[in-house]
């Protein structure tokens, strides 16, 4: 058997186009139920779109949407600005109502101020007991004198003295800048450690340890 | 042509009645065109499912085409093909061609020119490169001209002349080896 020519082109592309009716067709079931999904799908978006402020009537829906967005930035504005107000007006309110609130405040203070004696704390003032040759049982020397704080503290001294109440109201007097309840410390002698703070006073020399023997 | 224009004006307003006529118009021609390409039978229905939602997709954003619908879809097609035979390393490049043996008549019927498109489709498949075989398809089993065939694989018309000058001689020369092999 001799070789067959070889194929012109017309030849081969009439062979391709007669091999296009040899594909298979889209089984029907398979076509349907694309068909159903790709208008359901069309349905959805069509929705979607409709009902957001996007999508074909978009150019109207986008405007709207911009337009409440700036409303609702004024809305806001102006809520702020009306609580603002609000607040300054409750305050000027205040400001008048101020000095009967002060009245009733000083009351109070009153209310404090009238039961120091009971407190027992050191920062109470302190009182003097004085004891007079009167009361005295005659087993104690007349000549002694007690001073008795509230912290329990017993001062036996001599009676020119002035106690510490009357010292400490002294200081008090003169403002040394302390605050309450700092007690002064002993000036730094010059040329000593912490010039800064003339009122705290230097840590004493730490004794030294002996050295231990090996 | 201006049935045309007015199909794709109301579709691209998601009209339900153009849209179903575009895809009883379109679909099965796409299918048969996936197939042609190498892609099995589920491969080519999925694929020409995500054609019409990429369309719907882009005419709910108010884009897509204006004018030359079938060339658009082929090029959808043709784009989610190369993309997913890109994914599957081409295991499916014999189906089409048995699937072509498949739909042959019996044996009984079986004439020279049934053998002879029998072993054309085998040797497109083994012997073209991708665009030979896509050039092929698309200027003569899909009718496609030279511009459309251009714009469907974003190549210019000479590109195009060229790939099926080289196809068509590909396909000659094997046709000739095998008739010589015989």
């Amino acid at each position: 058997m001799a070789p067959r020519k070889p194929m012109s082109t017309k030849e081969i592309t009439d062979l391709i186009t007669k091999l296009k009716s040899e594909t298979p067709d889209y089984p029907a079931d398979l076509l349907a139920a694309r068909k159903a999904a790709f208008l359901k799908q069309a349905v959805n978006i069509s929705i979607s779109t409709k009902g957001g402020p996007q999508g074909s009537s978009g150019g109207s829906g986008t405007a709207v949407g911009g337009g409440a967005t700036s409303q609702g930035i004024l809305l806001q504005a102006l809520i702020g600005i009306s609580v603002v107000a609000a607040m300054l007006l409750a305050a000027y309110a205040y400001r008048n109502q101020n000095p009967d609130t002060s009245q009733g405040n000083e009351v109070v203070a009153q209310e404090n101020s009238s039961q120091p004696e009971e407190l027992s704390s050191p920062l109470a003032p302190e009182f003097v007991v004085v004891e007079t040759d009167s009361l005295l049982p005659s087993i104690i020397d007349p000549s002694t004198t007690a001073t008795v704080t509230p912290g329990g503290f017993v001062d036996d001294s001599d009676p020119s003295k002035p106690s510490v109440a009357a010292a400490e109201a002294e200081k008090t007097k003169t403002n040394s800048g302390l605050h309450l309840g700092q007690t002064p410390g002993t000036p730094a002698a010059p040329g000593q450690g912490n010039p800064g703070n003339v009122n705290k006073p230097d840590k004493p020399d730490k004794p030294e340890k002996p050295k231990k023997e090996k | 042509m201006t049935d045309e224009s007015a199909l794709i004006k109301a579709a691209a307003s998601l009209d339900s009645d153009a849209l179903a006529t575009i895809f009883d118009e379109y679909a099965p021609a796409i299918y048969k065109y996936l197939l042609r390409l190498g892609a099995g039978s589920q491969e080519a229905d999925q694929i020409t499912g995500d054609v019409f939602a990429r369309v719907l997709e882009k005419f709910s954003e108010g884009k897509g085409p204006r004018k030359n619908l079938r060339s658009y879809l082929f090029q959808t097609a043709y784009h989610l093909i190369v993309d997913d035979s890109r994914d599957r390393q081409r295991s499916t490049i014999l189906d089409v061609a048995d699937t072509v043996k498949q739909d042959l008549k019996p044996v009984q019927s079986v004439t020279e020119e049934k053998i002879l498109l029998e072993k054309l489709a085998g040797i497109m498949e083994r012997e073209l490169t991708e665009e030979q075989r896509n050039v092929i398809v698309l200027r003569f089993q899909e009718d496609f001209s030279l511009k459309e065939t251009a714009e469907i694989i974003g190549k210019n018309v000479n590109a195009v002349k060229a790939l099926q000058n080289r196809g068509i001689n590909r396909l000659r020369e094997a046709m000739s080896r095998e008739d010589g092999g015989e």
